[in-house]
């Protein structure tokens, strides 16, 4: 009896032990069958991946014109991907877009600002600009001091006080009318007296010193 | 026999005048339109740049010295020998002066406080060519006077004043280059009427 127990119990592990052979068999082959499936990826994930890969390069480079930027995402958004990540990706990249469009302008405008004050201190350094500052502050002083210190100051820019100053009053053809020939000091002298808008500067003669000896004005601008 | 000889010295001066004169145009063309333009402008810049040191001169704020320089820059504006009429309510007559005397009476007058102002300033003849080439016109300017004296008292008055002007093309060498320029000189200053 007790050996046609263990006889009965050998049978029954034995089919428990073939059972769990098969079981295990199945599962193995079940494994084997869906394996394939996580390791090479659909058409639509390689898309994702690969948007996805691209995303993560235009945030990393720092080399890549934002011409250049725009048109790769623009390239990604148009496959239309709901994927978040991709989504969450494209944000950044368009932050990024709009960051350095920004940096961008802002570099554009402190070089335009610049190069206008580096020609405002050339404008500023030529004689011209100078006299002309000096004749506004002439004309325009508060007090006869101030205008005799302006004066002597412009002088500085004189070979000499009596510098001839020619005004042009009209021109015809060849012909050119000047008013009487005067001098910078009677000129400026004027200038203080009538308080009045200096004649524009047409012409500057300089010496060797690089003093004006000869000035043209014209009444006719 | 020496009434003919003053009807021949007559037409012979007549003749000389008027050769003179057909030398005179045939010698200078007309102005352009422009270049008249801009010498009328000229002429009447100079009548209110008087204006100006008239005032300058007359103020009693102006220091000696700069109304002693201010005389001088004015007096470049007039011709040699020209007078400026003066003339008062108080009075019928008007006086004429030399310019300079004119000016140094202005700055000397016995007013705490003297404004004068010049304005409506204008041509009445307008600029014509003369037989010597010189052009002749007239402007005429309204000049208010005020003046008020220590205690108080104002004195104004507001005169008509007709200025001639000539105005001459010379020229001249500066930096060797030959310049043609219009001299503008103011000559004799009359009063044609004075009004309170």
């Amino acid at each position: 009896m007790k050996s046609k127990n263990l006889l009965n119990n050998f049978h029954l592990n034995r089919s428990i032990f073939f059972l769990a052979i098969v079981i295990f068999a199945g599962l193995g082959v079940s494994s084997c069958k869906k394996q394939p499936s996580s390791t090479v990826p659909t058409a639509e994930e390689q898309r994702i991946e690969k948007a996805k890969a691209d995303l993560r390069a235009l945030l990393n480079d720092n080399d890549m014109s934002i011409e250049e930027m725009e048109n790769r995402l623009d390239a990604i958004k148009a496959l239309n991907i709901e994927d978040p990540e991709v989504v969450s990706l494209i944000a950044q990249v368009e932050a990024k877009i709009a960051r350095l469009k920004a940096e961008k302008l802002r570099e554009e405008e402190d070089a335009r600002r610049r190069r206008e004050e580096e020609m405002r201190k050339q404008r500023e350094s030529e004689p011209a600009y100078k006299l002309n500052s000096y004749f506004n502050r002439i004309a325009g002083a508060a007090s006869t001091d101030e205008s005799n210190f302006q004066i002597s100051q412009a002088l500085t820019m004189f070979s000499s006080p009596e510098a001839p100053v020619l005004i042009i009053i009209a021109k015809d053809g060849d012909i050119v009318d000047y008013d009487e020939p005067t001098t910078i000091n009677k000129y400026l002298n004027y200038l203080k007296d009538q308080k009045k808008k200096a004649d524009a500067i047409e012409n500057i003669v300089f010496d060797d010193n690089g003093k004006i000896k000869e000035l043209e004005l014209t009444k006719l601008r | 026999m020496k009434s003919i000889k003053y009807i021949f010295t007559g037409v012979f001066l007549l003749f000389l005048q008027l050769n003179t004169q057909l030398f005179a145009q045939t010698n200078e063309p007309e102005l352009a339109p422009g270049r008249k333009a801009a010498i009328d402008s000229l002429a009447l810049e100079k009548v209110r740049d008087l204006s100006k040191y008239i005032s300058i001169i007359g103020d009693k704020e102006t220091p000696f010295s700069e109304a002693n320089r201010v005389i001088e820059r004015a007096m470049e504006l007039f011709a040699e020998g020209a007078q400026m009429g003066v003339s008062s309510l108080n009075s019928q007559e008007v006086k004429y002066y030399g310019v300079r005397t004119y000016f140094r009476r202005l700055m000397a007058l016995n007013y705490d406080k003297v404004k004068i102002s010049w304005f409506n300033i204008q041509y009445i003849s307008d600029l014509e060519r003369q037989p010597d080439g010189r052009y002749v016109g007239v402007i005429t300017i309204y000049q208010k006077f005020e003046g008020i004296s220590e205690d108080g008292m104002k004195y104004q008055d507001t005169t008509k004043k007709d200025i001639t002007v000539f105005v001459e093309r010379k020229q001249t060498q500066i930096g060797g280059r030959l310049i043609g320029f219009w001299d503008v000189l103011l000559g004799d200053i009359r009063v044609s009427e004075t009004t309170q």
